[in-house]
C-alpha cells in the first residue's frame, strides 16, 4: 500500500499543467484538420463564385456580369435547364414509386426471398450508371438493340423500324430511374422499419382495417422518409453526368451537366460562363440537401425508432410470387440484363450478330490488355481509389473523433464542412477545382493530384457518416475507464479506441474505394491524356464507338467492384452499406 | 486508502451554469460516501472532477493533503491511482473477462505471475472465476457489472469512484448488487465515492450520505441523521416521504402555520425552530385515532382534528390523506392497517413534538 501512495499525487502536480498545454497539443491537430476541410470544401466553392464574375484573360480580365448573361440568355444554354428540371422530377417521382413499393413489400409483406431482393437492389446501387446505360444500348438501341431485333424478327418489320429507342428523353429517364431508385429504397426502407408495429397494431385494434391503417397511420409516419427519398432521387438525377452523356448526346439532348462539359471543352475560354452556369445548380443541390435534413429531422416523428418487436407481415396469399416477380423487374433491368449484355458483348466479334460460336472472340480483352491508354487508366484509377479512400478515411476519422468527443468549440462547423460536399455536384466541384488550381502557385491541373482532391472531397461525407456511426457505438466511458486505470491518452487510443474503431474505418475505406473506381462526373472535366481514369476511358471509347472494348473494360471494373463489396460484407458483416 | 478533501470546488459550464458551486467535503480513510441528488444536481460533475476528467474552475481537490486538482494544474487521471465504475459498465467488448480485469495491472509494478494470481483471486471474489475466457457480449448485465467491479478493485486503488453503477440493472439485480458493493467495501475498505439518485441505494451502501442540489451540498450525514433530522426542506422531501408545512417561529418550541394552527416543536431538532420557514413531519410519525377515542399521553402532543379524504389499504400499512382545517394541503398519514379508516371518517391526529422537525428553505 505504501508503494502506491508514492506513485500518485505527485507534489509536482503543476508539471502536468493540463489546461494550457493540452489546449496547445490538440490545437495542432484540430487546426490541421480545419485547414484541410477549408481547402477541400471552401476553396473550390470560393473560386467557383469568384470565377463566375471574371472576364476571360484574353479579354483583359476584370469583373463582369457578362458570364451570367451569356449563360442564361442563349436558348442552347437555357434549354438544358428545362430538360434537367423535367428529367430530374420524372426520375425522382418514378424512383419514389419504385423504391417505396419494393421497400413496403419487403418490410410489410410475406413476399418470398426478401433478403435476395434487398441485396440485389443494393447491388444495382453499386453498378456504375454509365455502364448500365451502355448495356441498355445493346438492349434497346433502335438498330442493334436486342429488343428491336426480336421485334423485327417477330413482326417482320423493315430494318429501319423499331419498338423502343433508348436515345430519347424517355430512355434517359428510364435508365436514370434504374440506378436512382435504390437510394430512395434505402431511405424508405429505413423509415418503414422504424415505425413501431405497436403503432399499427393500435390502429388495428381501434378498428382500422389494413388499408385504412396504411393510409392513416403508416403513411403519415413514413411521410418524412418518402419526401426525403423524393428529394434524394431528384438531386441524384440532376447531378448525373454519365447517362445523359451516353444516351442524350447522340440525339442532341443536352442537360445541365453535359452542357457544363461543353463549356469546359470549348476551344474558347468559357470557364467564367461555366462557373456562372454552375452556381444555380450548386445552390439547388444545397437547398435540396438542406430540405431533406429538415424533413427527416422533425422532432414530431420521434416515434420512429420504437422497438418494433416481432412484426406480423401482411399476407399476400396467392399473390406472393406474382408480387415477387413484379418487384424483381427493376432489379432485372438494372443488373441482370445489363451484366449479361456486357459480358456477352465483351466476347462478341460483331455486335448484333447473335451468340454463335463463330462470333465469339477474346479480341476485345486482348485489345484492351495491349492498349497502353487502357492500362494507364486502370493504374490511375486504382491508385486514385487507394489514395482517396485512405485520405478520406483518415480525415473523416479524425474529424468525427473531434466532433463526437466535443474536443473543440467550433466542432459543429467542422462536421458541417465534412458533410457539405453532399450538396456539391461532382461536376460543379470539378469546375471549382479547375478555377482554383490552374493558377500559380497552386498549379495542379493536369496532375493526378487535382483528381485526388476531387475524389477525397466528393466522398468525404460518406466516410464521415460511416465513422460517425461507428464512433457513436464506442461509449466515451470505455476510453475513460482505460484512462483512470493508468493508461495515457496515447495508450488509450492504442488499447481501446483503435481496436473498436477498426471495423468502422474499414467500412468507410471500402465505401470510398468503391465509388472512386467509377467516378466520372468530376474526372471528365479534370483529366488530361496522362491522367485518364477507367470511367473516362469508357466515355472516350464510347465516342469512338468501340463498344466491344467498353464491354470488356466494364466486366473487369464490375469484377473489381464486386470483390470490394464481398470483402466489405466479410469484414464488416451484415451492416455493411446500411449506414447510408 | 486515503483521505479526500474537496475545498470550495467550483465548476462552471458555458458562461454561467454553476454545475458545482463551491462545495466543501471531507472524506475519511476507508469511508464510503454517496453523493445523492436529482439529475443535474452536480453529483456526476463532482465525481468527474475527482477523477480528473475535467478541470475545476475554482477551489481544489486534495488527496492526503496534496493538491491533485486546482484551476490550471491537475494530475492526469492515469496518475491518480483511482478506479472508477461507470454507469455503462464500460467493459471492453474486444477483451475477455480475464483481459478486462488484468488491464489495469499492466500499468502497475507487478510481475506476470503476481498479476495472474491477483486477477484469478479477484474473479473468484466477484464470483466470476469460471467465466474468465468469456467475452462481455456473452455476459448478462449483472455479470458485466461484476467484471467492472473486479477490474476496478484488482489494482488496489486508493480511491474508488462509482458513477450510478446500478442504474442500468433491473430491479432485482440492483437490490442484490447493492449488498454486493457494500460487502466488497467491508472487505477492502477503499475510500469510495458513490454517485446515485436512488435514496435506498445510498442508504444501503454508504457510511455517510452527501445530499446535493443545484450544485451545492444540502446536508452530509449518516442515513439515520439525514432521515430523522433533515436540515432543509429539500433533504426532507428528497429522502423518504414527508409533509412540509410552511410558517414561522415566533418563539422557541413553537411553529406558527399562519392559520389557527400552532405546532409544539421538540428540543432535539437540529437547531431549534428560529429562523426556519418550514416544518417536516413524516407520515408514519403521525398517530391516527377515531374521533372521540382517548389518546394515550395526549398532553404534550400536537392533537389535530381532520377528515380522511382518501384511504389506501396496502397490506403492511395504510396510507391516508387527511384534510385538516387550517392547513392548505391535506396531511399524508401512515397508519396501522389492522384498523382502517375509509374516506369520510372524522379522525384525530397525534404528533409528538419531537417528530415536528423545523427545516430551512433550500437555496436556489
Amino acid at each position: 500500500m505504501a508503494q502506491q501512495t508514492d506513485s500518485f499525487a505527485s507534489p509536482l502536480a503543476a508539471r502536468f499543467i493540463s489546461a494550457r498545454r493540452k489546449f496547445d497539443a490538440s490545437t495542432v491537430v484540430w487546426g490541421t484538420i480545419a485547414a484541410i476541410l477549408l481547402i477541400l470544401i471552401v476553396k473550390p466553392v470560393y473560386h467557383l463564385a469568384k470565377q463566375s464574375f471574371l472576364l476571360p484573360e484574353e479579354d483583359g480580365g476584370g469583373w463582369t456580369l457578362l458570364n451570367y448573361f451569356t449563360a442564361f440568355t442563349e436558348p442552347e444554354h437555357y434549354y438544358p435547364i428545362f430538360s434537367t428540371l423535367y428529367i430530374s422530377f420524372s426520375v425522382g417521382i418514378l424512383s419514389l414509386i419504385l423504391g417505396a413499393i419494393i421497400a413496403w413489400c419487403i418490410s410489410r409483406t410475406d413476399v418470398p426471398f426478401p433478403n435476395l431482393l434487398r441485396n440485389s437492389v443494393l447491388m444495382s446501387f453499386v453498378t456504375p450508371p454509365f455502364l448500365g446505360a451502355i448495356a441498355w444500348i445493346f438492349l434497346a438501341g433502335p438498330r442493334q438493340g436486342w429488343i428491336n431485333i426480336i421485334y423485327r424478327a417477330i413482326t417482320g418489320a423493315g430494318p429501319d423500324d423499331y419498338l423502343v429507342d433508348i436515345f430519347t428523353v424517355g430512355g434517359m429517364v428510364f435508365a436514370m430511374t434504374l440506378y436512382t431508385f435504390p437510394l430512395v429504397f434505402i431511405v424508405v426502407l429505413a423509415g418503414l422499419n422504424n415505425v413501431s408495429s405497436d403503432i399499427e397494431d393500435a390502429a388495428n385494434i381501434a378498428g382500422g382495417g389494413t388499408f385504412s391503417t396504411m393510409i392513416n397511420v403508416t403513411l403519415p409516419l413514413v411521410m418524412p422518409a418518402l419526401v426525403a427519398g423524393l428529394i434524394l432521387g431528384t438531386l441524384e438525377a440532376m447531378i448525373l453526368f454519365g447517362i445523359p452523356a451516353v444516351l442524350g448526346l447522340p440525339a442532341g439532348n443536352h442537360v445541365m451537366t453535359t452542357q457544363l462539359r461543353a463549356f469546359m471543352s470549348s476551344d474558347e475560354d468559357m470557364i467564367g460562363i461555366a462557373a456562372a452556369y454552375s452556381l444555380p445548380m450548386l445552390m439547388t443541390a444545397f437547398w435540396l440537401v438542406y430540405m431533406r435534413r429538415h424533413v427527416l429531422g422533425r422532432r414530431g416523428y420521434a416515434t420512429l425508432g420504437g422497438k418494433g418487436g416481432q412484426r406480423r407481415p401482411q399476407r399476400l396469399g396467392p399473390w406472393r410470387y406474382p408480387v415477387f416477380i413484379l418487384c424483381s423487374i427493376p432489379v432485372l433491368c438494372a443488373i441482370v440484363l445489363p451484366y449479361f449484355m456486357l459480358t456477352t458483348t465483351s466476347f462478341l466479334k460483331t455486335i448484333g450478330h447473335g451468340l454463335s460460336l463463330s462470333n465469339l472472340t477474346f479480341d476485345n480483352y486482348i485489345f484492351i490488355f495491349n492498349n497502353d491508354a487502357v492500362r494507364i487508366s486502370f493504374y490511375n484509377t486504382i491508385m486514385l481509389a487507394l489514395m482517396a479512400a485512405t485520405a478520406a478515411t483518415l480525415i473523416a476519422a479524425v474529424t468525427s473523433y473531434i466532433t463526437q468527443r466535443n474536443l473543440v468549440r467550433g466542432h459543429k462547423y467542422m462536421s458541417f464542412l465534412a458533410t457539405a460536399p453532399i450538396g456539391i455536384p461532382g461536376i460543379v466541384l470539378a469546375v471549382g477545382l479547375f478555377s482554383a488550381y490552374t493558377q500559380e502557385p497552386f498549379l495542379l491541373y493536369g496532375t493526378i493530384w487535382i483528381m485526388f482532391i476531387a475524389y477525397v472531397t466528393k466522398y468525404l461525407p460518406l466516410a464521415f457518416q460511416t465513422s460517425n456511426a461507428s464512433l457513436m457505438s464506442i461509449h466515451p466511458e470505455l476510453e475513460e475507464c482505460s484512462r483512470i486505470l493508468g493508461a495515457s491518452r496515447l495508450q488509450v487510443f492504442k488499447d481501446v479506441t483503435i481496436p473498436l474503431f477498426k471495423a468502422g474505418l474499414l467500412a468507410s475505406w471500402i465505401l470510398v474505394f468503391m465509388p472512386s473506381l467509377r467516378e466520372l462526373s468530376a474526372s471528365i472535366l479534370l483529366y488530361t491524356s496522362e491522367t485518364k481514369v477507367v470511367s473516362v476511358m469508357i466515355i472516350t471509347f464510347y465516342e469512338e464507338a468501340l463498344l466491344g472494348a467498353i464491354s470488356a473494360i466494364g466486366v473487369i471494373l464490375l469484377a473489381i467492384t464486386s470483390i470490394a463489396v464481398l470483402i466489405g460484407y466479410k469484414v464488416v458483416g451484415r451492416d455493411f452499406m446500411r449506414s447510408e | 486508502m486515503a483521505t479526500l478533501d474537496l475545498k470550495h470546488l467550483l465548476k462552471i459550464f458555458g458562461s454561467e451554469v454553476r454545475a458545482v458551486d463551491g462545495i466543501d467535503l471531507n472524506i475519511r480513510h476507508g469511508e464510503l460516501i454517496s453523493l445523492l441528488g436529482p439529475s443535474g444536481c452536480g453529483k456526476t460533475t463532482t465525481l468527474r472532477l475527482v477523477a480528473g476528467f475535467i478541470d475545476p474552475d475554482g477551489g481544489a481537490i486534495e488527496v492526503e493533503g496534496e493538491v491533485i486538482s486546482s484551476p490550471g494544474a491537475i494530475v492526469p487521471p492515469e496518475r491518480r491511482n483511482m478506479s472508477m465504475i461507470f454507469q455503462s459498465y464500460a467493459v471492453w467488448p474486444h477483451k475477455t473477462v480475464y483481459q478486462n480485469v488484468a488491464y489495469g495491472l499492466k500499468f502497475r509494478d507487478v510481475t506476470i505471475q503476481e498479476s495472474d494470481q491477483k486477477v484469478r483471486k479477484m474473479l473468484d471474489i466477484v464470483q466470476m472465476g469460471h467465466l474468465g475466457e468469456r467475452y462481455p457480449g456473452e455476459l448478462s448485465g449483472g455479470q458485466q457489472q461484476r467484471v467492472a467491479l473486479a477490474r476496478a478493485l484488482v489494482v488496489e486503488p486508493s480511491i474508488l469512484l462509482l458513477d450510478e453503477p446500478l442504474s442500468n440493472l433491473d430491479a432485482n439485480l440492483r437490490e442484490e448488487m447493492r449488498f454486493e458493493i457494500r460487502r466488497l467495501h467491508d472487505e477492502f475498505h477503499i475510500t469510495s465515492i458513490y454517485v446515485t439518485h436512488d435514496q435506498s441505494e445510498a442508504m444501503v451502501t454508504s457510511d455517510r450520505i452527501c445530499l446535493m442540489n443545484h450544485g451545492k451540498i444540502e446536508q452530509v450525514g449518516t442515513a439515520m441523521e439525514i432521515y430523522d433530522n433533515p436540515e432543509t426542506r429539500f433533504v426532507a422531501e428528497f429522502v423518504g416521504v414527508t409533509n412540509s408545512i410552511e410558517g414561522s417561529s415566533p418563539s422557541p418550541g413553537l411553529f406558527d402555520t399562519g392559520g389557527d394552527l400552532k405546532f409544539k416543536v421538540g428540543s432535539n431538532g437540529a437547531a431549534g425552530a428560529e429562523g426556519k420557514h418550514f416544518v417536516s413531519i413524516r407520515p408514519h410519525r403521525i398517530g391516527i385515532h377515531p374521533e372521540g377515542a382517548p389518546i394515550d399521553g395526549a398532553e404534550g402532543q400536537n392533537i389535530l382534528v381532520g377528515e380522511v379524504t382518501r384511504g389506501y389499504f396496502l397490506g403492511n400499512s395504510a396510507d391516508y390523506l387527511v384534510k385538516v382545517p387550517g392547513l392548505e394541503e391535506p396531511l399524508r398519514v401512515e397508519g396501522d392497517p389492522s384498523r382502517f379508516f375509509p374516506a369520510g371518517t372524522k379522525v384525530r391526529l397525534a404528533i409528538e413534538p419531537d417528530s415536528v422537525i423545523p427545516v430551512r428553505a433550500s437555496e436556489g
